[in-house]
């Protein structure tokens, strides 16, 4: 949602409530009630004591940890928490030490409901026609026992589960289909396509090695791999452009893509280059020169020409959320939960 | 909140006490026979302890004695006694699960169990689990605060926990029967049993501890799941006298722990750890006039296996050997007294993680005291030689002097080590082979005064700890954590402890107190490490008179952080607990001690790990039979 519309609602709805009289019987405000309707959600992924989520609000001036636990009895999600995805008014949370998803209203965080049965490290999700598509990673030995469990929405119970043949990693659903990162930690270089009718694997496809990311952009897949960037038709779910990495660049990851622009991480550096290029930039925006070894880039997102970075440090102490402008100006600095991965924006 | 099942804890205790009166019986036979071959003993009051260098060489430090009776009467496992009775704090995942010390603010790795002279911390992650851990057999604990790597090798820096069983030749046969019930389906047992001649001695102890472990949490509307655990220890020591000077004693240990790991959440994978330890250990003496020359060998298995998810099983384990050959020494020369060891080490490990690898050390000690009038002094060197890593070479030296009768000093300086592990070593993957051992670098002093009856006694010790090269896993850019010696931390602190005795006709009032001001500082960023509280404050208070025995105990933590730069919003509350005890004591049914005890009096809620709740008041009865 953007953010100018969400101050639209708010306006109007403050208008109605004001000049409703008092006398009337149903005032009911039509905003979506909650303290976290407008910002950006930070996921911690936790150590062994659990995850946790932040809340920094809009006009980024406070960070609020522990949402989750302050609207829920002090509960956590859960341990090791990986990602969150939505539907309208609703997150799903997936944690995948405690192989669990709590839904919650997104707005205020009250807890709905849980999927607690049938998932084994469940990773990414996505939502298709009032269904979940959730990858599991299940045994840590093997990834031919990957799989994607489809959780009916209405009953939060898994109606099925589909063995991907690969890893099951990041998974996103365009024009009716589901595509799958069947690579993860680095090792993998096929995207495997889901056929949300039959619920079967009906097509892979080969990227590079060292396939790493993965998102879907105005109808095409984009992937991140050792070689650079590819361009994925959907219609035909071939490659139809690369982007390729030039020398000068060691190992890249953490695609993302906003407003025709590729962003991507290097090291402790971010880079951007168009869509329409032909190699990838090696001239960074920024470099945050953090000191944590894989903690750097722990979480990395773009958001209306904002960069977000997630900083896990040493793991032993709470993260730090970066802020940079697009151009690689640094915006702003704020203490986080332990581990942030991830970013969610509303 | 607390809610006590008394219908099927009443029908639970009695169905044991039926086995037990089994037992008893049982062993009543076995003790009646072996009580009509000892007509021909004449008495001997000597007592056998093969860890000789604790009473002779610890000059400048104090050693906490706790007896065999405290360590029967305190329901639980090491952690439980120590929590009580030392300056110890242990951080656990919830009640009898994992259990790790910090003793003077250092690390789990940095506090060495001696078990009859040797260290048994784990060959894998350098600690001891000490709730893997059953303490009731032994007979001796005692808790050597500060170094000891000259005598006990790697791991004793922040001091040493030592474990001992004794052998006496008083032609005196005893059998102590103990069992224990209590909630959360808990019971606990004990049969030990010593029997000696003039030439022979026997003793021997079986543990068993278990507990469902379903407390409740009082965070959350729910049941520690998960939680349940059986513990079975056996001890045997058997010594004899060969004439001439000559005895040859054995000492043998089994353990044997199902545990499963608690549940953070419901939904969580539950997952279980199994674990045998085996040591063996056999010496022989040879007493010359003014020479004592002691030869051991000693083995050590230690097994373990780790199931993440027992629904879906896929154990994962190893096994470890060590095996020791230690000669010594000891050679007594007008005022002077010298110890000389020398020992070789030869420690294999294999497992699923863990590369089949093996590592050798040789060590040679040199130990020295001196006394003069009312001064004590000592000094000695220790050099280790390995084929993995590179050793420092260590020394001690302590001073004890003796003011008066009321007034007593201490003082030691001395530097310490810990070795690389086999896990930090040969870690499939991450280990590396080029670690250095963390060394230490301290001093400490301290000054006890006591009144003329010795029936009171105060003292005070101040310590610093350097403590470098600390081996520290860290995630790599591939995300393996891998060992690598990086911080450097500094503690200091100061303890205190207040022992006394009133008697006011019969009846008797005893008051041990601790307090522990700890300072444990990374170097790079000044901030306290985490789990390392900066008090803790311990009072035992027991009245006795006549049978009757009331006891009354408390312990507190101050707060604990958390996180590695002391974030505010991640420190767990500091906390009070009490517990109390009654007892007594039936001289006419063979001196049979009913007890009662209840801990967590306040029903305190408490967590000494993030998340994990520890139990609220609860409740043991105990009967403990002395033939």
């Amino acid at each position: 949602m953007n953010t100018y519309f969400k101050f639209l609602v708010i306006a109007i709805s403050a208008l109605v409530i004001i000049s409703c009289s008092s006398d009337d019987d149903n005032p009911q405000p039509v905003i979506p009630d909650g303290d976290y309707f407008n910002g950006v959600l930070i996921l911690n992924e936790g150590g062994s004591a659990g995850g946790s989520v932040s809340f920094l609000g809009a006009d980024q001036q406070e960070v609020v940890n522990d949402i989750f636990a302050d609207a829920n009895d002090g509960e956590g999600p859960g341990l090791f928490l990986q990602s969150i995805f939505f539907d309208d008014e609703k997150a799903y949370i997936i944690s995948n030490g405690s192989n669990i998803i709590s839904v919650v209203n997104r707005y205020t965080f009250e807890l709905l409901g849980t999927v607690d049965s049938g998932l084994s490290v469940p990773r990414y999700g996505t939502v298709l026609n009032g269904k979940a598509y959730v990858t599991n990673l299940a045994e840590f030995n093997t990834d031919q026992d990957d799989y994607v469990a489809i959780v009916d929405l209405e009953t939060l119970e898994i109606e099925e589960t589909v063995i991907v043949g690969g890893a099951a990693e990041y998974i996103v659903s365009s024009s009716g289909e589901i595509y799958i990162q069947n690579a993860s930690f680095g090792n993998g270089n096929t995207i495997s396509k889901l056929n949300p009718m039959s619920n079967t694997i009906t097509e892979t496809l080969e990227v590079g090695e060292g396939l790493n990311s993965m998102r879907a952009y105005n109808q095409k897949l984009y992937t991140l791999d050792s070689e650079g960037v590819k361009q994925i038709d959907l219609a035909t779910f071939t490659v139809e452009t690369e982007i390729n990495k030039p020398e000068a660049l060691s190992s890249v990851s953490n695609l993302r893509i906003e407003n025709d622009q590729l962003y991507y991480t290097s090291g402790t550096s971010a880079f951007t280059t168009s869509i329409s290029s032909s190699e990838l930039s090696s001239e960074a925006i920024f470099d945050y020169g953090s000191d944590s070894v894989f903690g750097s880039f722990y979480g990395f997102e773009v958001n209306e020409g904002q960069i977000y970075v997630g900083d896990a440090g040493g793991f032993t102490s709470n993260g730090s959320l970066f802020i940079y402008s697009s151009e690689g100006q640094f915006v702003k600095e704020f203490s986080v939960g332990l581990a942030p991965n991830s970013f969610y924006f509303q | 909140m607390y809610n006590l099942k008394t219908k099927t804890f009443g029908i639970k205790v009695e169905w044991r006490m039926k086995y037990y009166i089994y037992i008893y019986f049982l062993v009543c036979l076995w003790t009646s026979s072996t009580l009509a071959q000892l007509d021909s003993i004449q008495k001997l009051e000597e007592v056998i302890v093969v860890d000789r260098q604790i009473s002779r060489f610890s000059t400048g430090q104090r050693i906490q004695n706790i007896s065999s009776s405290t360590l029967q009467n305190t329901p639980g496992l090491l952690t439980d006694v120590l929590g009580q009775e030392t300056t110890i704090f242990f951080k656990q995942n919830g009640y009898g699960m994992v259990s790790s010390p910090t003793f003077r603010g250092t690390t789990a790795q940095q506090t060495a169990v001696v078990w009859n002279g040797f260290n048994i911390n784990s060959q894998f992650n350098g600690q001891t689990d000490f709730n893997t851990l059953l303490v009731d057999g032994f007979d001796e604990l005692s808790v050597r605060p500060g170094g000891g790597s000259i005598i006990y090798g790697t791991g004793a820096i922040g001091g040493s926990i030592h474990l001992n069983n004794q052998l006496k030749f008083d032609g005196k046969t005893s059998v102590v029967l103990s069992a224990r019930a209590g909630s959360f389906s808990t019971f606990q047992n004990l049969l030990k049993a010593s029997t000696s001649t003039g030439r022979w001695s026997l003793s021997l102890a079986l543990s068993r501890f278990s507990s469902k472990n379903d407390y409740d949490w009082p965070t959350a509307n729910r049941k520690n799941l998960n939680g349940d655990f059986e513990h079975y220890n056996a001890n045997l020591s058997l010594s004899t006298k060969l004439g001439d000077g000559h005895r040859l004693t054995y000492h043998g240990m089994y353990f044997n722990g199902d545990r499963n790991f608690s549940l953070l959440f419901p939904s969580d994978p539950r997952s279980n750890y199994l674990n045998e330890d085996h040591r063996h250990m056999l010496e022989w003496e040879k007493e010359f006039s003014n020479l004592t020359s002691v030869l051991k060998m000693a083995y050590f298995g230690e097994d373990f296996q780790y199931t993440a998810n027992i629904n879906n099983p896929s154990p994962t384990g190893a096994s470890a050997q060590t095996a020791i050959a230690r000669y010594s020494l000891f050679y007594t020369y007008n005022d002077f007294d010298f110890n000389v060891l020398s020992e070789y080490n030869y420690g294999t490990a294999d497992g699923d993680n863990v590369q089949a690898d093996s590592r050798t050390i040789a060590s040679f000690a040199l130990l020295a005291k001196h006394q003069w009038k009312q001064l004590t002094s000592e000094v000695s060197f220790r050099q280790e030689y390995s084929n993995v890593y590179d050793s420092p070479f260590l020394f001690s030296t302590g001073f004890n002097y003796v003011f008066s009768d009321y007034i007593e000093a201490k003082a030691k300086v001395s530097k310490n080590f810990r070795i690389p592990t086999f896990n930090d070593l040969y870690w499939e993957g991450s280990g590396q082979t080029d670690l250095q051992p963390e060394t230490s670098n301290q001093l400490e002093s301290s000054l006890i005064f006591s009144n003329a009856k010795k029936n009171h006694r105060f003292s005070m010790t101040g310590y610093y700890n350097d403590i470098n090269n600390l081996i520290r896993w860290i995630p790599n850019v591939n995300n393996i954590w891998e060992p690598e010696n990086v911080d450097e931390v500094q503690t200091y602190g100061l303890e205190a402890q207040l022992e006394s005795t009133f008697k006011f006709g019969e009846h008797l009032f005893q008051l041990n107190s601790l307090y522990a001001y700890t300072i444990s500082e990374n170097k790079q960023t000044g901030f306290q490490l985490t789990y390392v509280p900066m008090h803790k404050l311990t009072n035992g208070l027991t009245y006795t008179w006549n049978r009757l025995s009331v006891e009354l105990q408390n312990q507190y933590i101050g707060e604990i952080f958390t996180r590695s730069n002391n974030s505010e919003g991640d420190i767990l509350e500091d906390y009070l607990l009490w517990s109390s005890g009654l007892s007594y004591k039936f001289p006419k049914i063979q001196n049979l001690k009913l007890s009662f005890q209840v801990r967590n009096v306040t029903d305190a809620a408490y967590q000494t790990v993030e998340n994990r709740p520890m139990p609220g008041r609860h409740f043991f009865i105990q009967t403990l039979i002395n033939f």
